[in-house]
């Protein structure tokens, strides 16, 4: 069972893929100067502009705008598309590897997804620190923040294992995944909050399972309340059941793979 | 005395790709290949029937010449590949250099590259530890072991890879037209430790143009064309056959 075997990757794996996880966040910052800081301009350039054309322009009026706008973009950004675009291209990348060494291709989404992870989890002390300023009370529901957390990493994987292994063969699938991150980005309530939006295009909002994601970090980090357990459970087994089908997928094909690259 | 490596039959064919080795959106609509494909898809056999068995201990040569299914010989043991159809069986853990240096990456250090290196063959932590002061040096890079490695030059490329290769103590060593790199001092090293690997019982499989160094290293050899065996077995002989042909087809 294609399932099991992947489950056993991460469990035998695990030194390989932390020194991978590794490998791609130091890699990235070699060489600057700010480092890990230029992950946070993007997110934190969005919230003075957007909380410019929203509240001064527009007058909207979501109180503690740039508290609550971050508690949203964070895991969006620095997590959900970095690991979902990055994840799409894991094996082309990694065809060097794949053709010449002996190498566990079924790792290489769960580096990306892990990536994305540590990326979001590095960003938090910001985040905490813009909540404390805009004295938002931290509160007990922040216990839920790391079952949040594996939810979307479950999303991800999932996401990504089917990707990665399509993107193969269909090399125009990195860049289909770029637009329908962007479009997703509108479609998920993360510059306004799910309750502002009318009822009938409510369907429209929850064909992305990210909108839960995202409206559970909401509700625990920026209203301090619990999640929507019910929906939430939605989204963890909706994952889970991705991550199966997609690791299926991908182990079907890793034979196939070494002749594409 | 137990076999190391056993194949059975083994084929493997390719698909025969026209211009790259993947469609492109474009290719699908407007060619329409997504109707024509199974119709015209053409294979190329890289490996044809094959059938030989390495005991434990041996050093086995593979010749032939270019386009001849030698690497991918070496890469369906690895497991890099899957045959087609026929059996292979590989008993102990194998360690493969293929085109030197391609599993690094010209980023990171030496030092950062041996770990991940040595955890993709399977080795824990505290074993790349352990070995890792020996890899250093006999690759002699103890002094730019911190640098990235797309500061080296080819030479010491190589001989990281190499010996990387050697130093996490496999039972099979799978080399790929390596020991040709690298200067006189360090291939009569390398021929020291590969000697040292034979004498420890293990098993060598190496693929190379250089006759001479087959039939001195090798007990066995194997001669491929066209992705079939024309000859297996003492090395000398083996070679000296290969001689002879390719002599006649030069005077051609």
């Amino acid at each position: 069972m294609q399932a099991v075997q992947v489950a056993r990757a991460v469990v035998q794996r695990r030194a390989l893929i932390t020194e991978l996880v590794r490998r791609e966040l130091k890699l990235r910052y070699r060489g600057t100067w700010l480092g890990f800081l230029w992950t946070m301009i993007n997110p934190l350039v969005f919230t003075v502009v957007y909380t410019l054309v929203f509240t001064a322009f527009l007058g909207i009026g979501i109180p503690k705008f740039p508290a609550f706008l971050l508690s949203g973009l964070l895991p969006w950004m620095m997590w959900f598309t970095e690991s979902v675009s990055s994840g799409t291209n894991c094996v082309v990348d990694h065809a060097g590897f794949l053709r010449n060494t002996v190498f566990p291709a079924e790792i290489l989404p769960m580096v990306s997804a892990g990536t994305g992870m540590m990326n979001y989890v590095f960003s938090l002390p910001v985040l905490v620190l813009l909540l404390l300023v805009y004295g938002v009370p931290l509160g007990w529901s922040l216990v839920a923040l790391p079952l949040i957390m594996a939810v979307q990493l479950l999303l991800v994987l999932g996401i990504v294992y089917f990707t990665a292994t399509y993107n193969v063969y269909l090399r125009d699938l990195r860049y289909i995944v770029q637009h329908v991150l962007l479009v997703a980005f509108f479609l998920t309530p993360i510059m306004y909050d799910f309750s502002v939006v009318p009822a009938r295009f409510h369907w429209l909002l929850k064909l992305n399972p990210m909108t839960i994601v995202i409206d559970s970090y909401r509700s625990v980090l920026f209203y301090g309340i619990w999640p929507h357990w019910r929906n939430l459970g939605f989204v963890l087994a909706l994952s889970s059941a991705m991550v199966i089908l997609g690791s299926m997928v991908f182990q079907a094909n890793k034979e196939t793979f070494v002749e594409y690259l | 005395m137990t076999d190391a490596i056993v194949l059975e039959h083994v084929s493997r064919r390719f698909k025969r790709f026209p211009t790259r080795g993947y469609t492109t959106l474009k290719d699908l609509l407007v060619r329409g290949e997504f109707l024509r494909r199974r119709r015209s898809r053409q294979y190329v056999e890289a490996l044809r029937d094959v059938s030989f068995r390495v005991p434990e201990g041996t050093v086995l040569g593979i010749i032939g010449p270019n386009g001849s299914g030698k690497s991918t010989l070496l890469r369906l043991i690895a497991g890099i590949y899957r045959p087609t159809s026929g059996r292979i069986v590989v008993n102990g853990r194998v360690s493969v250099l293929l085109n030197l240096g391609l599993g690094f990456h010209p980023e990171l250090s030496g030092r950062e590259n041996i770990m991940i290196g040595g955890l993709a063959t399977g080795l824990s932590r505290r074993e790349i530890n352990r070995a890792f002061d020996e890899i250093v040096q006999f690759a002699e890079l103890e002094e730019f072991i911190d640098a990235p490695v797309r500061t080296y030059s080819s030479g010491m490329y190589m001989r990281l890879a190499f010996s990387v290769a050697v130093n996490v103590d496999p039972d099979i060593l799978l080399l790929d037209e390596v020991l040709a790199v690298g200067d006189a001092q360090f291939a009569e090293k390398s021929r020291a430790r590969i000697e040292e690997f034979r004498r420890a019982g293990k098993t060598l499989l190496f693929v190379s143009h250089d006759l001479t160094t087959v039939e001195d290293w090798c007990h066995q050899a194997v001669w491929l064309d066209h992705g079939g065996v024309q000859a297996f077995g003492n090395a000398a002989e083996v070679v000296a056959r290969y001689r002879d042909r390719s002599g006649v087809h030069a005077r051609r």
